[in-house]
């Protein structure tokens, strides 16, 4: 989970990023980890000055109970930080903050300073409000540096009764920006407005490499429905977007393709053309399942490819590795050059480590037993712990359904890769319609340790057309009789075969009753949920404006629905506390 | 689901016997479908739990117990079960369950722990007053209790208090009060064996189990196991 810190100026009705980042971090870790290896709680920086992120201290165990310790450890992580925190302060798992980029929006304020010697050179974004840490300024140089120019995010605009239509921004000083600021967009310049968001990943271990390959392709197909069911993200630079998540955002805050390699200009110094940003969804599946439904046009870097080849890593996984590989690094440390690269994975591991996409397979380090992971990325962090539980459950408990009945989600990736575009718009949880395979169960052919090869007969394709068909989320969530049995369903079959004590019983329930009525619309996602919050405030004028005071009163209403000081029936549910059971350890009284 | 498990399992089954078979009237017909059935391989039998839970349908002798059990053992090539969970047996309409209607079967039940077939026993939908009499009288004192999924939000204190006090785990299930009645067994053997005299077949027990890989989560296999007798035409 990453946070925010905020600060709230009650007299004046703002609140502002609060820059101590660094030093929450170092007090956390002291008192933590440092102190007690066995800390439920780790603590990491993020990008932002105002970030930290959190994760339990151990990995969580396979039994059935440990779904009732998630929670659990996510209120001790919000427990331990806030803290720490000083008078007015708060800690906020808001996915990205509304008038971030906007003037003073840190505390202590700084102007930005759009000069060629700092990271950003952005208009809006200091540097101050990057983290200290010489990785996260040199990344921030070095992608815009590699571009050629600064980064360029227009996230459209929601056109509401008194947005200027068409909506533009003047840059008079600043040709770059009056160049890539597009009508109708809202324009942002800086790595921060992407990477300064807060997400929830969740990481498996797998037992072995072949369920890690299937887990990853299985779980990609997922991603974006999961990421419009969390979706929080609605407000970039003070202005209503028209998007619901962050992905396309950080998409293009980190995009450091050349001109020539977006295919601008002809090739003549890089070595390819790229389609995509380094964050973005993933481009091949690394099962034998998957590679007939492999349709993407890889990119791949041919003499890493042949070398894994050779040194008898097989082609799909070969060509995964040397895909990654078309990046370059983007930060180096001098002594972390010349490495023993059968002891070390540092290079690896910096290739890996820029390479954000949906999901990422993680290969063991060199003398390590942590085993093959897979790490699922695409979630928007939600307001409440009682939410990120219920996500971070919802995904679990999907993977040991996907390996206990052996489903099957695979759809052509670009499908895939359609699909996040999608669940990336306005209510696309509701309104948007998503390719989704048809016939998940495999009947029982375990799909794990392969299947057949991928056969390319033109009745095989006319019969691949029928696989998959668009669905809406409530579909794939619910299940609609006669077209698809649904997630939720299927879950719930596995509980009921699985030994489960009433406590955890209990919590699962209502996570799952949560991500139903998400999905079904009864109850809001975040964004939806804050797109009201404005439409409904006083000062809002219909103009697609989020002023300081509106931002104020967002917030703080967030930061009292997380520490459960009011309640959001219509995003949580019904008093949905009062449920909890009675006698949990979990159960908070307030 | 139960009922389309029998239906598949008697049309495969009846589709490789010879016709005759059934109208011979033998004593004892097995239907199974071999390849369905996955036994668990010795090497891995540390890492899997091993679960069934016990619906009597009938009016039964509790040697049944005995019978269903002994079946399952030798269905996943085990020796022994891990946990083995009595469903409420049926009462007549109006009568509550109470410490003589489960007495027959627990002692059954006891026995099979005692002689090492089952490691531990469990019961279903018992309210504290019946579970603190079982325990009370009981030899082998349960391990566990199952409520209904509709309750595990709003359990009643007295029996959370009682199972914890005696570290009784409270689980949950969520299974219809009757997940098989004899007319819709006979419904079912009907549709799939039409010459079949249905009416005089009797299911007398089923039995649930379940394979679980401990560590992980993960289902391996799962299947039911039901006897029924034949009645006088």
């Amino acid at each position: 989970v990453e946070y925010m810190l905020v600060s709230f100026d009650h007299e004046n009705k703002r609140v502002q990023l609060v820059l101590s980042g660094e030093e929450v971090l170092e007090t956390l870790q002291e008192k933590g980890e440092r102190t007690n290896p066995n800390h439920p709680t780790l603590w990491r920086p993020e990008y932002g000055s105002y970030m930290i992120e959190g994760t339990p201290g151990q990995p969580y165990g396979g039994t059935m109970s440990e779904f009732n310790t998630v929670e659990d450890n996510m209120r001790q992580r919000r427990k331990e930080a806030t803290s720490l925190l000083k008078e007015n302060q708060a800690l906020c798992t808001i996915t990205s903050f509304p008038r971030l980029g906007c003037p003073g929006f840190t505390l202590p304020e700084f102007k930005p300073n759009p000069v060629e010697g700092g990271a950003s050179r952005s208009l809006f974004f200091p540097d101050e409000a990057i983290n200290k840490h010489p990785r996260f300024s040199t990344l921030t140089r070095n992608i815009r540096h590699r571009r050629g120019e600064k980064v360029v995010i227009n996230a459209p605009i929601f056109k509401d009764k008194n947005t200027p239509s068409p909506f533009i921004e003047k840059f008079p000083e600043d040709d770059e920006a009056a160049k890539a600021s597009k009508p109708d967009h809202i324009y942002m310049d800086a790595m921060g407005f992407g990477m300064g968001n807060c997400c929830l990943q969740v990481t498996f271990q797998a037992c072995s490499i072949s369920e890690a390959r299937y887990l990853y392709d299985q779980l990609a197909t997922i991603c974006p429905i999961v990421m419009a069911l969390s979706a929080a993200s609605p407000f970039y630079r003070g202005y209503v977007s028209d998007v619901d998540c962050r992905w396309g955002v950080i998409s293009a805050s980190v995009d450091d393709r050349t001109r020539e390699e977006r295919g601008l200009e002809p090739l003549k110094n890089n070595n390819y053309r790229i389609s995509k940003s380094r964050y973005d969804s993933i481009d091949s599946y690394l099962s034998e399942c998957g590679e007939k439904y492999n349709d993407i046009d890889l990119t791949i870097d041919k003499e890493i490819y042949e070398q894994l080849l050779q040194e008898g890593i097989d082609h799909l996984l070969a060509q995964h590795v040397a895909h990654l590989f078309i990046r370059d690094p983007l930060t180096l440390f001098e002594e972390k050059i010349h490495l023993d690269d059968a002891n070390e994975s540092d290079h690896f591991e910096n290739i890996q480590s820029t390479n954000w996409q949906t999901m990422r397979f993680k290969p063991p380090p060199p003398n390590s037993d942590i085993g093959w992971r897979v790490e699922f990325r695409p979630m928007e962090v939600q307001l409440t712990d009682f939410e990120n539980s219920a996500y971070v459950v919802f995904v679990v408990l999907l993977t040991r359904v996907i390996l206990s009945y052996k489903l099957d989600f695979l759809i052509p990736l670009s499908k895939v890769r359609e699909n996040m575009k999608v669940a990336q718009k306005r209510d696309a949880v509701l309104q948007g319609m998503f390719y989704f395979r048809k016939d998940i169960c495999k009947g029982g052919n375990a799909v794990v340790d392969g299947c057949g090869k991928a056969q390319q007969s033109a009745e095989l394709a006319a019969e691949e057309h029928e696989e998959y068909a668009l669905m809406s989320i409530d579909t794939i969530i619910n299940g609609k009789e006669g077209v698809f049995p649904g997630l939720i369903p299927i879950l719930n079959c596995y509980l009921e075969n699985m030994e489960v004590d009433v406590d955890t019983r209990c919590s699962i329930l209502n996570y799952l009753k949560l991500i139903k009525k998400r999905a079904s619309g009864e109850l809001m996602t975040v964004a939806k949920w804050m797109r009201e919050f404005i439409a409904n405030h006083p000062d809002y004028k219909q103009d697609s404006v989020i002023t300081d005071q509106i931002n104020y009163s967002l917030i703080l209403k967030c930061n009292q629905i997380a520490n459960e000081l009011c309640e959001c029936p219509e995003l949580l549910g019904p008093a949905f506390r009062r449920v909890r059971y009675s006698g949990s350890k979990t159960d908070s009284s307030n | 689901q139960l009922r389309d498990c029998i239906q598949k399992t008697l049309n495969e089954w009846s589709s490789q016997i010879s016709p005759d078979l059934v109208r011979e009237f033998p004593d004892v017909l097995e239907c199974t479908v071999s390849h369905a059935v996955e036994k668990i391989s010795p090497d891995e039998r540390d890492e899997m739990k091993v679960s069934a839970k016990l619906f009597m349908v009938g009016s039964n002798s509790s040697s049944s117990t005995k019978n269903a059990v002994d079946m399952a053992c030798s269905v996943l090539g085990v020796a022994q079960l891990d946990s083995v969970i009595i469903a409420s047996p049926p009462t007549e309409d109006g009568v509550n369950l109470s410490l003589e209607h489960l007495q027959p079967y627990w002692e059954e039940l006891q026995n099979l722990v005692q002689n090492k077939k089952i490691v531990a026993i469990g019961t279903s939908d018992l309210d504290k007053t019946q579970l603190e009499q079982l325990y009370q009288w009981a030899k082998v004192k349960p391990n566990s209790n199952q409520v209904n999924l509709a309750s595990c939000c709003v359990m009643p204190p007295d029996l959370t208090a009682f199972a914890k006090q005696f570290d009784i785990q409270l689980l949950t299930h969520n299974d219809p009060k009757e997940l098989l009645s004899e007319a819709s067994f006979q419904e079912a053997l009907r549709e799939s064996i039409p010459d079949i005299p249905a009416h005089e077949w009797v299911p007398l027990w089923l039995l649930r189990y379940s394979v679980i890989v401990k560590s992980r989560g993960i289902i391996k296999s799962k299947g039911y196991i039901l006897q029924a007798k034949r009645r006088g035409p």
